[in-house]
């Protein structure tokens, strides 16, 4: 079998509501069925397109609830895999950045990748829910409850409205106005992710069909049983097809290049910013809560002479300083710290800086390679 | 593992937060990032709430006190005592306090028993926080961010730090802010570009000074207030944004302060909670603790009913004592400080024989033979 396929679910209701050729949903109800899984974890869609949830299925009837994509829940499962999944054996569809906080989590003995299916999930970006409905009220004039269906096509956000009627507008345009994928995005250079068993997506797809990669022996395992036991159906993409893939991924990793030099050179705050920054800080401890690699069962930042009492802000050199030290070589870009911060400080600006600084000594890849991080790399 | 949106119950501006729960407990918070108001970014609070859940004074079962001490009685019994017992005071000697911690849905159930046995003593706690002056227009919290000029009274960014974003997020747009406080705290220092110390709010709002009034009356500009909190100081500070054209957004002290005073339960401040105590000789309290704050007048109370979450410093005082249902326990609503009401969710069943507030004031309704005329949250909802 080559690494590259075309892959169509045999079911009607999955290849009805799912993305693409439904591969991703088909590929879980097999292993549900067959209960190769104790359940799949994966988004559903909540009140509207922008309400993503994460949710553990164990039944595999309920799969089509997790159908289709949301491309504005910027979530990621590493944490909650380690927090409360990690007795259990699942499958997950994974974004570049989930995939890379499950692998760095595995080198850390906080997961074990034998117990996880990781279906990939070719990813441009994703835009925060709330910036995504003012965006849609700006820019495409319409109430942003009326919108049925998002997708990400041709470096265009388009929407589909309840009266069936589409819009596009460049992305490109989107971001200068502030607006578009979060700032972590925008940088990030893993669109697709071969850290991940299989990396499907519409990238070089027909129609009706998802474009797979196969990306490790689990994975093929994974695509020769379910075709075997009838829950997908493959052929072989043209050469046209992988061309056009190859082509997406590198305008996009391109562009995500450009990204980093704008935001962490040309735009990267100055030290007098950075103060103001830290200056808001209220010591939640959301980012580091958030940050799905962080996992010290007892944290140094709760220690009294850094707590002081309760004392905000903190000082940045301790509090920052440690989380810093402890993530930064590890960090995978996927902006969780600064998605939770109340006070808006650009925290995964200064983390990936340093994480490519460190890339740059190292060359260590978070999340890709399989060695251990420098810090941890006796060998 | 299950995740369920809910909202915050810590404060009143009405965050959105995400629920994890695993094996049939709330195991933590979740990022809610579909929630206008924070966008799943919390406070430390926030992100501690569902902690209450699994108290260790969590109250399971209706307690009386016989001789000094409680003992487990029947919803039945402890029912049965407490309708005798009203049914045997004068209605100007009994007095009921709602809470502001507690739903729409449940402060109307109390307001209704009240009207229904002719009790005029009932009244909702604000302790030290702003009243809500329900005939007054105030500001959205969206509006924060629009502001170029904002005047702050209290401590924004530790009390309620997502009004505390609002105000960043204007002043990285340019924004002036001005705070003014009679505590001086870094981290409202740090974040406004003046700080003014005060050692009286009503001296500063009688003469304000001119290049501030100029700012706010040529600006678009913005009171917003937490520190605030006698009637003099509301009424300065409103006549102050009328005189000046400024929007203002006054920040209540729970969850749903201003919902429980919109539902027609009066909101008392400290001393007029102490008064109302001071006035009765029975007095039946849902969901609030005035023993910390005065614990002498609860004592000279002849019979006391304390309906709470937890064993709380009031609760020990009480003759009888009934276990109810906390927020991630019950469905309902929370109205925020900007009167923007929202939906809570059940999340969990409530421990031992607890109950939702609203049931058990229906429930002995019903023990007295008092019909309040609903069975349902569904009931309350249509009548407010």
């Amino acid at each position: 079998m080559d690494k590259y396929l075309l892959v169509q679910a045999t079911d009607e209701e999955i290849l009805k509501n799912a993305e693409c050729g439904g591969a991703v949903t088909a590929l879980f109800k097999y292993l549900l069925d067959k209960k190769l899984v104790d359940g799949v974890l994966a988004l559903k869609k909540g009140e509207d397109i922008y309400d993503g949830i994460p949710t553990f299925i164990t039944d595999s009837n309920e799969l089509i609830k997790t159908a289709g994509s949301l491309h504005c829940a910027p979530t990621n499962f590493g944490k909650l895999i380690k927090n409360y999944l990690a007795d259990k054996r699942i499958a997950v569809s994974v974004k570049p950045c989930d995939a890379m906080a499950i692998r760095e989590l595995a080198k850390l003995k906080q997961v074990n990748l034998d117990n996880i299916y990781m279906i990939g999930l070719n990813c441009g970006g994703t835009i925060s829910p709330i910036t995504a409905m003012k965006m849609i009220e700006l820019f495409y004039e319409v109430d942003p409850k009326d919108v049925v269906k998002e997708e990400i096509d041709k470096g265009k956000f388009i929407i589909e409205l309840k009266n069936g009627e589409h819009k596009a507008i460049k992305i490109d345009e989107l971001e200068e106005k502030g607006y578009g994928r979060r700032k972590n995005c925008q940088r990030c250079e893993l669109k697709i992710p071969r850290n991940a068993d299989l990396a499907c997506g519409n990238w070089g797809a027909e129609e009706g069909w998802t474009f797979v990669e196969i990306c490790s022996e689990k994975g093929r395992e994974l695509i020769e049983n379910a075709e075997r036991e009838g829950y997908i159906k493959i052929k072989e993409p043209s050469k046209k097809n992988i061309e056009i893939r190859e082509k997406i991924e590198k305008i996009m990793i391109k562009l995500a290049k450009s990204f980093q030099k704008k935001h962490l050179e040309e735009e990267y705050p100055s030290i007098e910013k950075w103060y103001e920054y830290w200056n808001r800080c209220i010591k939640c401890y959301g980012c580091r809560d958030a940050c799905p690699i962080c996992f010290c069962k007892e944290c140094r930042l709760e220690a009294d002479y850094i707590d002081e009492n309760g004392k905000i802000p903190p000082d940045p050199i301790m509090f920052q300083g440690i989380r810093l030290s402890h993530i930064s070589q590890s960090c995978i870009n996927c902006g969780q710290c600064e998605d939770a911060c109340p006070m808006d400080i650009p925290l995964s600006y200064i983390f990936h800086r340093m994480q490519l600084k460190l890339r740059n000594i190292y060359g260590y890849i978070p999340g890709v390679d399989n060695k251990m991080p420098p810090l941890f790399d006796f060998e | 593992m299950k995740i369920i949106h809910t909202i915050c119950p810590c404060c009143s501006v009405g965050c959105g937060v995400d629920l994890i729960v695993k094996d049939n407990k709330v195991v933590g918070t979740y990022p809610y990032k579909r929630h206008p108001i924070n966008e799943g970014k919390i406070c430390l609070n926030g992100k501690n709430s569902y902690k209450i859940i699994y108290h260790e004074k969590r109250l399971k079962k209706p307690l009386i006190k016989k001789n000094g001490e409680f003992v487990e009685a029947t919803w039945d019994e402890a029912l049965e005592l407490i309708g005798n017992k009203l049914k045997s005071y004068n209605p100007e000697d009994i007095g009921f306090i709602a809470s502001g911690k507690c739903t729409n849905e449940d402060n109307y159930a109390l307001k209704k028993f009240a009207e229904a046995l002719g009790i005029k003593n009932i009244g909702h706690c604000i302790c030290n926080s702003p009243k809500v002056c329900l005939d007054k227009e105030i500001a959205s919290i969206d509006d924060i961010e629009n502001a170029e000029f904002i005047l702050v009274f209290g401590d924004v960014f530790g009390i309620n730090a997502l009004i505390g974003r609002r105000v960043i997020k204007a002043k990285e747009r340019g924004a002036e802010v001005i705070a003014v406080d009679k505590i001086e705290k870094e981290i409202v220092k740090l974040n406004s570009d003046e700080f003014i110390k005060v050692n009286d709010f009503v001296e500063f709002l009688n003469n304000p000074n001119d290049e501030m009034v100029k700012k706010l009356k040529e600006k678009n500009s913005i009171i917003i207030f937490n520190a605030l909190t006698k009637e003099e100081e509301c009424d300065l500070a409103y006549k102050l944004a009328e005189k000046t054209n400024s929007k203002i957004l006054p920040i209540a002290k729970h969850c749903n302060t201003v919902g429980a005073t919109m539902v027609g339960v009066p909101a008392l401040n400290k001393d007029e909670i102490i008064n109302l105590i001071k006035s009765v000789k029975c007095l039946y309290i849902m969901g609030e603790n005035p023993a910390l704050i005065d614990d002498k007048a609860l004592k000279n109370v002849e019979f006391l009913v304390v309906q709470d979450i937890i064993m709380s410093e009031t609760a020990e005082l009480a003759d009888v004592v009934l276990p109810s249902a906390c927020w991630a326990e019950k469905e309902g609503t929370f109205t925020n400080t900007e009167r923007k009401t929202q939906k809570i969710n059940k999340v969990v069943n409530p421990p031992g024989e607890a109950l939702e507030d609203w049931r058990i004031i229906k429930n002995l309704a019903e023990k007295m033979g008092i019909d309040l005329g609903f069975s349902s949250i569904e009931e309350i909802q249509k009548n407010f």
